[in-house]
């Protein structure tokens, strides 16, 4: 009797069903998952073991204290000796971090990191995950092409041979990375896990190859895969806005009301685990939700209502419990508490002092590290605001942050190297929203109403999505603008849901779904070319023209906007006249494939922080690519 | 079903390596670590530095920044043992800066090694003369020893 057959015996219960039920609930169908692993073996081609930025470093000591079962960072493991990384607050002499939504999860996988270490040799486990991941998203495609057992024989000779070239060139994974590990995990399951919420969305409302190609654009094509393995809270917050864009889109589209208030109640429940990782976004996210789910629900009776909050309530518990037990008061979450400067866990025995200006370099939008009460705190977002909006009526910075970043005179003489891009040059697809303004004029000229048809006398569901989608986004700048241009940006990463809901609006552009459902092969035959051709182009163009790191940023970016430019222009002539899906589709696949490239070639060469990867052919192919002039050292010493 | 006979067999076959190579068991390491940096002894000879052509460029592509640009620097490494490193440095001390790079030297007896100076970026804002002052070194660490090789004052120009 199998382990499986004892559990389920004379119980009636089924884990067969069971298992069934978690996978669809987390993936909808083999197509999800095939994407969530397809992403995996992606993101896992360039992750790298390093501190990205100092604010890490706070990351991984919380993460520490947590895996020791208290929420203060007693030993500062990493970066600076006295503990005081950016990030990092001080309540009653002890010394506190952020983010703990994602810190809380990742202790979880660090424990079990910690418990696999124990009998096996880690840096082969990784690796052979590593290639699971590609054997599972063979096997996927198999079954989407109806070619199963080629692909699943395929993916495993491949999945096998760089195992065991993984292995050729394997050093020991140190324990000094667990804790790093742990949380890039949880950031890489995040970005993951948006591909396959963005596919359920698209394909619920359109087909499922319109699905998959949002999916793999996300994974691809956007800077959500920039930072996947990079510790930071911005895969996270993109992902819990896609899932209201989903199950919004879910409750307004059940027939039934019982399903319609469930889905309606998850989308609040998402707001929760935001707002423990940054409680501003948090907020923000509920004040989008609710501006648009209130006036276009079904009904708002008591009971409805009920519903909702009891779910807000539900999932904000993690949030409050975590500042009760740091500060005492529930509302009062780590960033709006005194900065640590250091000298507490140095050692000399003195409490120690708040500093009184915590600007920091890893900071947030509202982010500046000083304690405030309930009004100060509505006073300072509300400048915020005004000061961000006041920043659209400055073209020079509106430039510098959505369309050419190059270089900026106005950041700081140390903090002003070109490695930033702009909104349009980390993701060119987005060159396809110039058509809304076009479809905005063609409905006033037609007199026709903003409003979308009703559906079945209640608002369409996808309407429900678009609205949310522009005021959720429309909040963020508010959070965000202020702040930017800034240094170490790289991708705008304040604005990084926008990438997430990028995907969403383009997609939603009938010219982009015509030109992907006609002439799909063209998107690939694109993609392919790009990426085929055009990696090998930039690396050449990198070793033959001897560029340093900001130049072979800024020649990405300039060949980033000439494709957007083209993605603009063609989605324009489509929409005007039609009749041009094959070159759209081509123009599409080029503008996600050399997006795609940038993501690889700079995880692999251009940022390789320490040198060391997760997979260790990663690392020889980093080291093979020195030759360049972006370090001078050779690579034991970057 | 048999569709899977081969990934599970490839399944089975990493867990048993990484259970085998783990510490509990321990009957194969396939991991290897390197040779630690810096301790050995080696002996070399500078064949050439660039004195006169080395410049502060200005960024392409818009990047604005100037860097440290030179042609390589060239020497024989005549014997190594060990892994001793060489540090090449350019040291600009009017700009509060230095471009150090750093090279091991395992593997590198009898050939001849470009070095190259770390391409530092400098903002706009701070470079206000034509040219510079500059200090370029060669050092070796053999263990918990350094030594310089080569001391040589140079001028830096600025392109414009």
């Amino acid at each position: 009797m199998s382990v499986r057959e004892r559990v389920s015996h004379g119980t009636g219960f089924d884990a067969d069903d069971l298992g069934i039920a978690v996978l669809r609930t987390a993936f909808g169908n083999y197509l999800g998952a095939t994407l969530f692993l397809t992403a995996l073996a992606w993101f896992g081609l360039y992750w790298r073991l390093g501190f990205f930025s100092n604010d890490q470093f706070t990351f991984a000591n919380t993460l520490v204290g947590v895996a020791d079962g208290h929420l203060f960072i007693d030993r500062a493991v990493y970066g600076p000796a006295s503990g005081a990384s950016p990030g990092t607050y001080l309540v009653d002499g002890r010394v506190y971090g952020r983010n703990y939504g994602i810190v809380v999860v990742s202790a979880v996988w660090l424990v079990a990191l910690e418990a696999v270490s124990l009998v096996a040799d880690v840096r082969v486990v990784v690796t052979g995950l590593w290639s699971f991941t590609v054997i599972g998203a063979a096997a996927g495609v198999g079954v989407w092409l109806d070619r199963r057992r080629l692909c699943v024989l395929t993916g495993t000779a491949v999945g096998a041979a760089v195992f065991v070239g993984n292995l050729l060139v394997a050093t020991p994974l140190s324990t000094y990375w667990y804790p790093l590990l742990a949380l890039q995990f949880t950031t890489t399951l995040a970005a993951a896990f948006t591909a396959v919420v963005l596919y359920r969305l698209v394909s619920r409302r359109y087909t499922d190859r319109l699905g998959v190609a949002a999916g793999l654009a996300a994974v691809f094509a956007t800077p959500l895969g920039f930072w996947a393995s990079l510790p930071k809270r911005h895969s996270v917050t993109a992902l819990f806005v896609v899932c209201v864009c989903y199950t919004l889109y879910r409750s307004r589209e059940a027939e039934s009301p019982v399903v319609a208030r469930r889905f309606r109640a998850l989308t609040y429940a998402w707001v929760g685990p935001v707002t423990w990782v940054h409680a501003p976004e948090g907020f923000f996210l509920l004040v989008a939700i609710a501006a648009v789910d209130l006036p276009t629900a079904r009904s708002n009776g008591v009971r409805d209502l009920f519903v909702v909050g009891l779910a807000l309530s539900v999932s904000l518990i993690p949030f409050f419990l975590t500042n009760l037990a740091i500060s005492g008061q529930p509302l009062q979450p780590p960033r709006l508490l005194p900065g640590y400067s250091g000298d507490v866990l140095s050692g000399d025995g003195k409490a120690g002092g708040a500093s009184t200006s915590g600007s920091s370099t890893g900071g947030s939008p509202a982010d500046d590290g000083q304690s405030a009460s309930g009004g100060n705190v509505l006073s300072r977002i509300l400048g915020q605001f005004v000061a961000s909006y006041t920043v659209l009526l400055d073209p020079e910075r509106i430039v510098r942050i959505f369309l050419r970043h190059g270089y900026t005179d106005s950041l700081a003489s140390s903090q002003d190297a070109a490695v930033n891009l702009s909104v349009l040059e980390s993701m060119p697809l987005l060159g396809a929203i110039v058509v809304y303004p076009l479809f905005a004029a063609r409905r006033l000229i037609r007199g026709v109403s903003l409003r979308k048809p009703h559906f079945g006398g209640r608002t369409d569901p996808i309407t429900a999505v678009d609205a949310f989608s522009v005021v959720y986004v429309v909040l963020l700048f508010g959070l965000a603008l202020t702040t930017l241009p800034l240094h170490h940006m790289f991708t705008m990463r304040y604005l990084h849901p926008l990438y997430a809901v990028g995907i969403y609006w383009v997609i939603r552009i009938p010219a982009v779904r015509r030109a992907l459902e006609t002439a799909g092969r063209s998107a690939v035959a694109g993609f392919g070319t790009a990426v085929l051709v055009g990696g090998p182009l930039y690396l050449c163009a990198i070793a033959v023209g001897d560029l340093v790191l900001g130049e072979a940023v800024q020649l990405y970016a300039l060949v980033a906007l000439a494709v957007a430019g083209a993605v603009g222009c063609w989605v324009l002539l489509d929409t005007a006249v039609g009749g041009f899906e094959s070159v759209g589709a081509a123009v599409l696949g080029i503008a996600a494939g050399i997006t795609a490239v940038y993501l690889l070639v700079s995880g692999i060469t251009l940022f390789p922080d320490t040198g060391e990867f997760l997979l260790p052919l990663s690392r020889t192919v980093s080291e093979r690519l020195h030759f360049m002039r972006l370090y001078g050292s050779t690579p034991s010493y970057w | 079903m048999t569709d899977w006979v081969v990934p599970t067999t490839f399944a089975l076959f990493v867990s048993i390596l990484a259970v085998a190579s783990g510490p509990l068991v321990s009957a194969v390491d396939v991991t290897q670590q390197g040779t630690p940096l810096g301790d050995g002894n080696t002996a070399v000879t500078v064949d050439s530095v660039p004195t006169e052509q080395v410049t502060l460029e200005q960024g392409r592509f818009g990047s604005g920044r100037y860097h440290l640009a030179a042609p390589p620097a060239a020497i024989t490494v005549d014997r190594v043992e060990g892994n001793p490193a060489l540090r090449y440095t350019v040291d600009i001390p009017s700009l509060w800066t230095t471009a150090t790079s750093r090279y091991e030297l395992a593997g590198t007896e009898g050939t001849r090694m470009e070095l190259r100076p770390e391409p530092i970026g400098i903002s706009p804002q701070r470079v206000d003369q034509d040219s510079y002052d500059a200090i370029l070194t060669i050092w070796i660490r053999e263990g918990d020893r350094e030594r310089q090789i080569l001391l040589e004052r140079i001028t830096i120009e600025v392109e414009p």
